[in-house]
């Protein structure tokens, strides 16, 4: 049988190995910088709540949109090792392919930061249960995990209801194009970054009222359209990766 | 051949072109020494042959491998010292243990080595050392990782002079038939004993490529007073004891000692008359 040589999972467990031991304790103080964040937003959705334990709509919103500002920054980390002059040289010349460089970021910055900031998410959350029992003030509650909850109700209800008329599938899509357009970016300068992101964002709530008055075949190609951007982005991002220079 | 560097164009911008059509060979069991002045692009060839930089035109293979594909088979059998580097605030035995994965030929034996001729131990935290120790340490593990082929930019700077020593005993007790030292230096003086394999560049030329067996086979250096001069010199340049000389070496004459630091002045001065001595 013929081995991959430019795709081990050996090599990509090696390349989080070190990169974990070369920079986790820059990794810790962003978890807690993100711990604090969410914390620091648990309470003024309490505060918001008032004495309800239903959070409305508009706090769901909210949260989640911290929490997709939190990944977009995480995305835009997956050239971090390149992008720093100290540490481009080093990762460039580490024996391991391309391919297998990018996917361990790819993975790092989507699905292992996403498991992170829930826990994170759901840290801050048992914090503020925590700080209200020691206070004594009022009465401590999960915001979680009492019905009707974020997670249970709201969170969901952005996605399966006609939500601003955007069908579910769409808006999920437009919500991965954002995110694939912050890990482009994350190539380029922070300017440029910011400039792009701010016309992605502003492109997808334009979309968000196009879609009230779209028929059935609108929306089916409008997907495709956003499958293909959001292809063309990884794409992309995957052969910056590859072209980066020491220079 | 071991490296091939293959009618390469390189510039950092439009205005800035380093390399024109630029072409090399480098084989294995030899020291290299890669002079050339200021600004010639000495570091950028040697990031040019570690897949660092990519040509806009031409090719650098490595074993017939385009080296920019930057292939895990060809990036475990290479190693780059740069001039500059940053190192992990980490023990030296962590650094290890986190790198050796990826270089199946490291050998513990020659990091011991390595560490005892630097006079180090191995209980050493990287985040401690001063930036000549640091570089003694990244130098020991470069050879540790027993690659075939070592790039050195600038090795010497930094060191003390009894570290000067222990770095040239270093590295020749590294050496062996499949492997090649390059190393790109100012300090002629610190290496001009290491060396076997001369490569003098200047600009898109490469000026001088020759063992040192065969340029002291065919030149002889040497100290004469200025009255001794007969006109057969080939270069001269004012020495504290009265012109140091480069003479055709006589048929039958035995080899004499390298004057590196002599050599390229002479190359630099004069490449179509240096060029001829060796028949090109």
């Amino acid at each position: 049988m013929k081995r991959n040589n430019t795709l081990s999972l050996h090599r990509i467990r090696l390349l989080m190995q070190w990169d974990w031991a070369l920079n986790r304790k820059k990794y810790i103080w962003e978890w807690m910088a993100t711990f604090m964040a969410y914390f620091a937003i648990n309470w003024f959705l309490l505060l918001t709540a008032g004495r309800t334990h239903d959070l409305d709509g508009f706090q769901a919103v909210a949260l989640f949109s911290v929490f997709l500002l939190f990944a977009i920054f995480a995305a835009r980390g997956l050239a971090d090792p390149v992008s720093h002059n100290e540490t481009r040289l080093t990762f460039l010349t580490l024996p391991a392919s391309n391919g297998e460089k990018f996917l361990y970021r790819a993975l790092f910055v989507t699905v292992f930061y996403f498991v992170i900031s829930a826990v994170l998410f759901v840290m801050a959350d048992v914090a503020q249960y925590v700080c209200r029992l020691m206070l004594e003030w009022g009465m401590p509650y999960l915001q979680f995990s009492t019905s009707p909850t974020l997670v249970t109700s709201h969170l969901p209800m952005v996605f399966t209801q006609s939500f601003y008329g955007m069908l579910p599938l769409t808006m999920s899509l437009s919500l991965l194009l954002i995110h694939a357009t912050a890990v482009l970016a994350g190539f380029l300068n922070k300017w440029v970054f910011a400039v792009i992101m701010l016309i992605v964002l502003r492109r997808s709530f334009f979309a968000l009222n196009w879609m009230e008055k779209a028929t059935g075949g609108e929306v089916l190609l409008a997907n495709m359209v956003l499958i293909c951007l959001i292809v063309f982005c990884w794409w992309l991002a995957y052969r910056l990766f590859c072209r980066r220079q020491i220079v | 051949m071991m490296m091939e560097i293959k009618n390469v164009s390189f510039g950092y911008n439009r205005k800035q072109t380093v390399f024109d059509d630029f072409s090399l060979t480098l084989g294995e069991g030899s020291v290299y020494g890669l002079l050339g002045r200021n600004g010639t692009g000495k570091s950028t060839l040697l990031y040019l042959m570690t897949g660092l930089l990519r040509p806009h035109r031409g090719e650098v293979l490595y074993q017939g491998v385009n080296v920019f594909l930057r292939r895990p088979e060809t990036l475990s059998q290479m190693f780059i010292v740069p001039e500059e580097f940053n190192l992990p605030k980490v023990s030296l035995k962590q650094f290890v243990s986190l790198n050796r994965p990826f270089y199946p030929r490291f050998s513990d034996e020659l990091l011991r080595s390595c560490l005892r001729d630097f006079d180090m131990n191995e209980d050493i935290h990287l985040g401690e050392l001063s930036m000549g120790q640091k570089k003694k340490a990244y130098m020991c593990f470069a050879l540790a990782t027993n690659t075939q082929l070592l790039v050195m930019d600038e090795p010497s700077n930094g060191l003390d002079i009894p570290s000067k020593s222990q770095f040239r005993r270093v590295v020749a007790s590294g050496m062996a038939e499949d492997k090649a030292v390059i190393i790109s230096t100012h300090q002629v003086r610190d290496i001009d004993s290491l060396l076997d394999h001369v490569v003098i560049i200047d600009g898109s030329r490469t000026l001088l490529n020759r063992s040192v067996a065969d340029i002291c086979s065919h030149l002889c250096f040497t100290e004469l007073s200025s009255g001794e001069l007969t006109g057969d010199e080939l270069f001269t340049q004012p020495s504290v004891h009265g012109q140091s000389v480069i003479l055709p070496n006589r048929l039958g004459e035995e080899e004499g000692t390298l004057n590196l630091e002599l050599l390229f002045n002479a190359t630099l001065a004069h490449p179509e008359k240096m060029a001829q001595v060796f028949g090109e």
